[in-house]
């Protein structure tokens, strides 16, 4: 009886917010429906910006180390010899690799792992790139490896939401690869950039990032499914830290930035993401709705693209519909 | 419109905000109650600063980012794993609690 009534009263109050909303949305001010680019919409406000309080400045990093890694085989400008390309060939066609899960390694653990880090990555001496002017100076976040930690999560997140959408032996592979090189680069981060040298200490802080990881994944996926306000308030615990002067428009800013990547990734087919063809919109440019001609057309040019790609080791049963 | 008018209609909108679903160590909903109810603050901003204020949280309550870039069943029914977006909003509501074995079937499998 008890559990009825409170069942009636959570509906009722449901549908009188509802009903609040809907006032809200009539009553408008300034009705500016078309959507602008994040960057736009973040500097659209001009709040003073109170810094939020730390008990010391945050550690910055004292040496640079590489991007990736010293890997020959992850440098731009590495190409492998012919005989290699032959003999790797032949190996996957005789051995009948499933190309699909090996491709995991260099697409999620290298060029996935680079763009995640890539977008809130800053170094003390060196001139921010756009979006980490965008989240450093725009946003005002503070620069701390914290930050950027959220910064990438919230990436992760965006990719981890595709890759549950493929087949789910291949995306959980994908989201595996990804996540234990963001971890192995942290611990790289922090031991040669950050300077700590005590192997406990680094340790202790991988294990409080991957619960920050755990929390988050869950609030962001809520968000996803339910309302742009929860997403809203995921975004300002974890990106915003929870800062009370947080400026509501960057969250909105934030917000857009988010649902228009999860957009193009909705477009995108398996095979495309699979092969990594993705890469992230920057804020300051403003994801457009595709028409229905629009989309055949890119799908029809997807499928031209990956025809003839028919050597052993571009082997897929990553779908090119969807 | 007014400041005052600006802030009221900001509190009413923040007003209608539903409560957190599970307890998180800051509610945004207080917090921000608790800022726009501050009088020096609305007293210090300008009214174009408080209105783009209003328009933000309009525009997050009335869900404009979701409704324009729309998701399709691929994204929020995965095929790879369909129940999970449900699983985690049943858990977060509270209707249907994960049982021992259905938690270790997680483990186990993944899904």
């Amino acid at each position: 009886m008890l559990r009825q009534n409170t069942r009636v009263a959570l509906q009722l109050s449901a549908r009188l917010s509802v009903s609040a909303r809907a006032f809200h949305q009539g009553s408008s001010i300034l009705n500016k429906e078309e959507i602008t680019s994040p960057l736009q919409i973040a500097k659209d406000s001009h709040l003073p910006n109170i810094p939020q309080e730390f008990k010391k400045p945050p550690r910055q990093a004292s040496k640079k180390a590489p991007f990736l890694s010293d890997h020959k085989v992850e440098s731009k400008t590495y190409e492998m010899s012919s005989f290699t390309q032959n003999l790797g060939q032949f190996v996957v066609k005789f051995l009948n690799i499933d190309m699909d899960k090996t491709r995991a390694g260099p697409i999620a653990g290298s060029y996935y792992f680079g763009e995640c880090k890539r977008q809130g990555m800053y170094y003390p001496d060196e001139p921010d790139s756009d979006t980490a002017k965008f989240f450093y100076q725009t946003l005002n976040l503070p620069k701390s490896f914290s930050q950027w930690f959220q910064i990438t999560a919230l990436h992760y997140w965006i990719l981890s939401v595709r890759m549950r959408a493929m087949p789910f032996q291949y995306g959980k592979n994908y989201q595996q690869k990804l996540v234990d090189r963001i971890f192995s680069d942290m611990e790289m981060r922090m031991s040669i950039e950050m300077g700590i040298n005590s192997s406990r200490i680094i340790e202790g802080y991988l294990k409080d990032y991957h619960t920050q990881l755990l929390g988050l994944v869950v609030s962001y996926d809520e968000g996803l499914v339910t309302d742009d306000i929860t997403l809203a308030a995921a975004l300002w615990r974890n990106v915003f830290s929870g800062n009370p002067n947080a400026d509501v428009r960057h969250i909105e800013a934030l917000v857009g930035y988010v649902r228009q990547q999860l957009y193009v990734l909705n477009k995108m087919s398996d095979r495309e993401f699979g092969f990594g063809k993705f890469s992230f919109v920057p804020p300051d440019q403003v994801v457009k709705l595709l028409t229905k001609a629009q989309e055949e057309k890119l799908r029809a040019e997807a499928k031209a693209a990956f025809a003839d790609r028919t050597a052993p080791s571009d082997r897929s049963v990553l779908s090119l519909d969807e | 419109m007014s400041k005052a008018e600006l802030a009221e209609r900001i509190l009413s909108v923040l007003k209608t905000l539903p409560k957190d679903r599970i307890k998180h160590y800051a509610s945004f909903k207080d917090v921000q109650i608790a800022r726009f109810l501050d009088a020096a603050f609305i007293e210090k901003t300008p009214e174009e600063d408080l209105k783009l204020q209003y328009i933000a949280l309009r525009d997050l309550v009335n869900d404009k980012y979701k409704n324009y870039y729309k998701l399709d069943d691929k994204l929020l029914k995965p095929k790879g794993n369909p129940q999970y977006y449900d699983r985690i909003m049943s858990e977060i509501k509270g209707e249907k609690k994960e049982t021992w074995l259905s938690a270790m079937r997680t483990v186990v499998f993944g899904k």
